[in-house]
């Protein structure tokens, strides 16, 4: 078989194959986000992931034909591009998240916003509990994770619920159970006097 | 196979002996020590596939242990990321399990926003980011320091290329 562009070894291209994909999967998601316009940047950053992985899996395919690899090497090779792509994409996604959803930036822009200095009592009230709840819960029915009826909220999708039984189960596993159970517990509510001078 | 055998083997390595220094003790800085021991796992085998070639734990050539490591540095980096949601559960995520927990009866508006009061995720964060020395406080508020002013410029730049509204 003829080598591509007079390449005869293509183990560097195999190896660095998920961090091409990577570069697919955000140039695609740029690109995608720009067209699919809207609130709700999943879409588009599905689209960006699935371009990355077939762009892996395709790479690591032909690469690995082009130098004769046994068909049990070349699907091991995949595979452990694939989960390597996979990995790749859970951190863009979540960097991505970060901008979107998370509420450590919020409190970091709005300090920036205020000239880099807030007063503590400014700052709660600017981001009580009420809109944090009101913001989360907005968003949870918009994706359709919850669903309300008759003035009650209901599991919609379970994407995002499997996800958080997915953690608990991880925090069981490195934390042991009974830290985990404490981890699971909202934190106590300061007392009134907390905050007072 | 082997290459593969050889990535997987050595992210569980790191692993494992995640799993049993947490056991023992939790570290006070945890996303620094996961770093820390992963990335320390991956260079200690790259030392030994250099100093024994040929043994079976060992990488065959350079472009098998640089596959190996890009496959680690992978798995590390999206593991670190999942880590600070085992940390401190979301907001997101403790309305839905809240949701889900209550069966078929559901949740009101008022149970939900009961729920994070008591969590005050605002104050969790500000604590936690104290901690980090994104900000500092300062007297009765806080203060941007240097790494929280570098993680909103990039953040805020991204969202704007995506053009997405400011989120949290």
């Amino acid at each position: 078989m003829t080598a591509p562009f007079g390449i005869t070894d293509h183990e560097p291209i195999i190896a660095l194959a998920p961090v091409l994909g990577l570069a697919v999967d955000c140039g695609t998601h740029l690109v995608a986000a720009r067209i699919i316009r809207g609130r709700n940047p999943y879409p588009s950053l599905a689209v960006g992931a699935l371009a990355g992985l077939v762009a892996t899996i395709a790479i690591t395919f032909v690469a690995c034909r082009h130098d004769a690899v046994s068909t049990v090497d070349t699907l091991a090779l995949v595979g452990m591009n694939g989960i390597a792509l996979l990995a790749f994409t859970f951190g863009y996604f979540n960097f991505v998240n970060l901008t979107v959803a998370s509420l450590r930036i919020r409190l970091l822009e709005e300090l920036a916003d205020a000239g880099g200095c807030m007063a503590r009592a400014a700052l709660l009230d600017r981001y009580g509990t009420t809109s944090v709840a009101d913001l989360r819960l907005g968003r949870l029915v918009q994706g359709g994770h919850l669903v309300e009826r008759n003035g009650r909220l209901h599991t919609g999708r379970l994407q995002f619920l499997l996800v958080a039984r997915i953690f608990d189960g991880l925090r069981r596993l490195i934390f042991g159970s009974a830290h985990a159970a404490a981890l699971r517990r909202p934190p106590p509510s300061p007392p009134p006097d907390a905050t007072a001078p | 196979m082997a290459t593969a055998i050889l990535a997987v083997g050595v992210f569980s390595a790191a692993f494992l002996v995640h799993l049993a220094w947490w056991r023992i003790a939790l570290p006070r800085r945890q996303t620094a020590a996961l770093l820390g021991l992963f990335f320390g796992v991956l260079v200690a085998w790259l030392a030994v596939s250099h100093l024994l070639p040929g043994r079976w734990f060992a990488a065959a050539d350079r472009w098998q242990a640089i596959h190996v490591a890009i496959f680690h540095t992978a798995c590390t980096l999206a593991y670190v990321v999942a880590y600070s949601a085992l940390e401190h559960r979301s907001p997101s995520m403790t309305l839905l399990v809240a949701v889900a927990d209550s069966k078929g009866a559901g949740c009101t508006h008022d149970e939900l926003h009961g729920l994070l009061a008591g969590a005050s995720p605002v104050e969790v964060r500000l604590d936690a980011m104290v901690h980090e020395g994104m900000i500092r406080r300062d007297g009765d508020g806080y203060r941007l320091a240097a790494k929280g002013r570098a993680w909103a410029a990039v953040l805020s730049t991204w969202r704007q290329l995506l053009g997405m509204p400011r989120g949290g």
